[in-house]
């Protein structure tokens, strides 16, 4: 198990994609149709001097008869002061992934989610923030695919995205203030502007190590893949810097080669707009068959 | 380079950042990921709480919404044009409340437990139903048992799993007692003032009958 809290290597893609993606595709007309999930990963620190995102994805995986086949990938923004904010997104990505690669795949995924979440806010809490709510814990996004069949969950303000054909969606909400204000602004309590000016509007009101959490972003039945379909993992660096049409071209325009399309969304959160740059992670997976 | 020297000590490029990247939170000036206080959110939350629309995305119709909603196993409404997805953000714990606990000493003064009905585990885990986190003279687990009893609308407190004693109005709790409004529980440093919201006046299973 490997953990990337620097640059990410990139991902063991095979050099000639065109001939990959052919063998993946070839036997589709036989009794027993392959399919496969590509997955990449990449990490900016932005103008940042410490990196407070980690991640884990699994390798590149293709169907084999008899076995199931089983693909994650977890990503984490830490929050709160510099050392504990790694800390917590660290403890969280290895914890999960250790858990996720145990996991029995013929079981409960979306129960098996909401007690780990449940788990890992405890562990948080008293690992890193001395069991105090001071502020400290991280964000967590996690997807697992089991054969054709994709699950997520997410707490905090990383995203979740799904990408079919043409079409991008978040199915995700990002659990901030924000969320909590556009309520009071649909109830008429509070005038749009100034919901959108308010100071807190990005502080996260549900996050792994609150020793509480309020919400998270779960799928109850299992989101059936479809050929190209591409999920993507990201923290909130990717998504302050680009919308989500930019990240839908930049993922198109590079159809082919996932590791590229990583390093491309990150590099271009950098490069867009000015100023200081929060870390930027992704992790994106595509399913062939 | 533009180096500046920030109120705690540290020394920055002031090219780079508007504030002390340091510093933590203090700045919240741009993007920082933050936390908020449970404070500050107030009455807004508990506003969200009933509002299930908030936490609900609107799409437009089509296949791959429709897809991420049959996933997500939402109420489907599909007037106007548009796909309502809903539920997917699921408030945990989002049974009726029947009565509350706020704690009116200890670390988590001013902060309010929703009871559900039945048995309410009250520790220091975050996985209790009624989780005084941070407290270590509360037990982990099941320190005490806040139980309401929905056929006869009461509420009843009895001793945990634990070895540590609970308290209500400073007497030690070693049986099943009833509770009442403003009773006071004790567990460790941590004071609960107990308010019922269903009784014989009030109760979930009344408005059903209607």
């Amino acid at each position: 198990m490997k953990l990337f809290t620097g640059r990410a290597e990139p991902e063991t893609l095979p050099a000639n994609n065109e001939s990959h993606e052919d063998e993946l595709t070839v036997s589709v007309e036989e009794d027993t149709a392959y399919f496969a999930v590509v997955t990449a990963s990449d990490l900016h620190i932005g103008t940042r001097p410490y990196q407070q995102d980690a991640l884990y994805v699994t390798e590149t995986a293709c169907s084999d008869p008899g076995t199931t086949l089983k693909v994650f990938g977890v990503l984490c923004d830490g929050m709160g002061g510099m050392e504990n904010g790694e800390k917590a997104g660290r403890l969280t990505v290895e914890q999960l992934a250790k858990d996720l690669d145990e996991l029995d795949p013929h079981s409960d995924v979306p129960a098996f989610f909401e007690s780990e979440v449940a788990k890992l806010d405890e562990l948080v809490c008293e690992e890193v923030a001395g069991g105090m709510k001071n502020g400290t814990g991280t964000t967590l996004t996690a997807v697992l695919i089991i054969d054709k069949d994709l699950y997520w969950a997410a707490v905090g303000d990383s995203r979740i995205y799904i990408l079919r054909s043409n079409e991008i969606l978040q199915v995700t909400r990002d659990h901030n203030y924000m969320l909590l204000l556009e309520n009071e602004v649909r109830n008429g309590r509070l005038l749009r502007e100034e919901a959108e000016a308010h100071p807190d509007k990005d502080a996260l009101i549900s996050y792994i190590g609150s020793g509480n959490v309020r919400f998270i972003n779960i799928n109850r039945a299992p989101f059936r893949l479809a050929h190209g379909d591409v999920v993507l993992q990201c923290s909130d660096g990717l998504t302050k810097s680009l919308s989500d049409d930019e990240i839908k071209e930049i993922i198109i325009d590079h159809y082919g080669d996932l590791a590229e399309t990583a390093r491309m969304l990150t590099l271009q959160a950098f490069d867009a707009g000015e100023g200081s740059k929060d870390n930027t992670s992704v992790i994106l997976m595509q399913y062939f068959e | 380079m533009n180096l500046l020297r920030c109120e705690n000590g540290h020394f920055y490029d002031g090219d780079q950042f508007a504030q002390c990247p340091h510093c933590g939170n203090q700045g919240r000036n741009d993007d920082l990921t933050v936390g908020l206080t449970q404070g500050t959110i107030g009455q807004m939350d508990q506003n969200l709480d009933q509002n299930t629309e908030a936490l609900t995305p609107q799409y437009e119709t089509n296949t791959l919404a429709a897809a991420v909603q049959q996933a997500t196993g939402g109420s489907v409404d599909f007037g106007n044009d548009s796909a309502t997805v809903g539920y997917y953000d699921q408030a945990l714990g989002s049974e009726p409340v029947v009565g509350w606990l706020v704690c009116i000493e200890g670390n988590h003064l001013g902060s309010d437990y929703r009871l559900k009905s039945g048995r309410n585990f009250i520790g220091r885990a975050s996985s209790m139903d009624v989780a005084i986190t941070g407290d270590d003279t509360v037990s982990r687990e099941k320190h005490a048992i806040v139980v309401y009893e929905p056929k006869s609308h009461i509420f009843m407190i009895q001793p945990g799993e634990s070895k540590e004693l609970s308290y209500v109005n400073d007497k030690v709790v070693l049986a099943a007692e009833k509770l009442e409004t403003n009773d006071i529980i004790t567990l460790g440093a941590t004071k609960l003032m107990f308010f019922p919201c269903c009784g014989e006046q009030f109760n979930w299973e009344m408005l059903q009958r209607v």
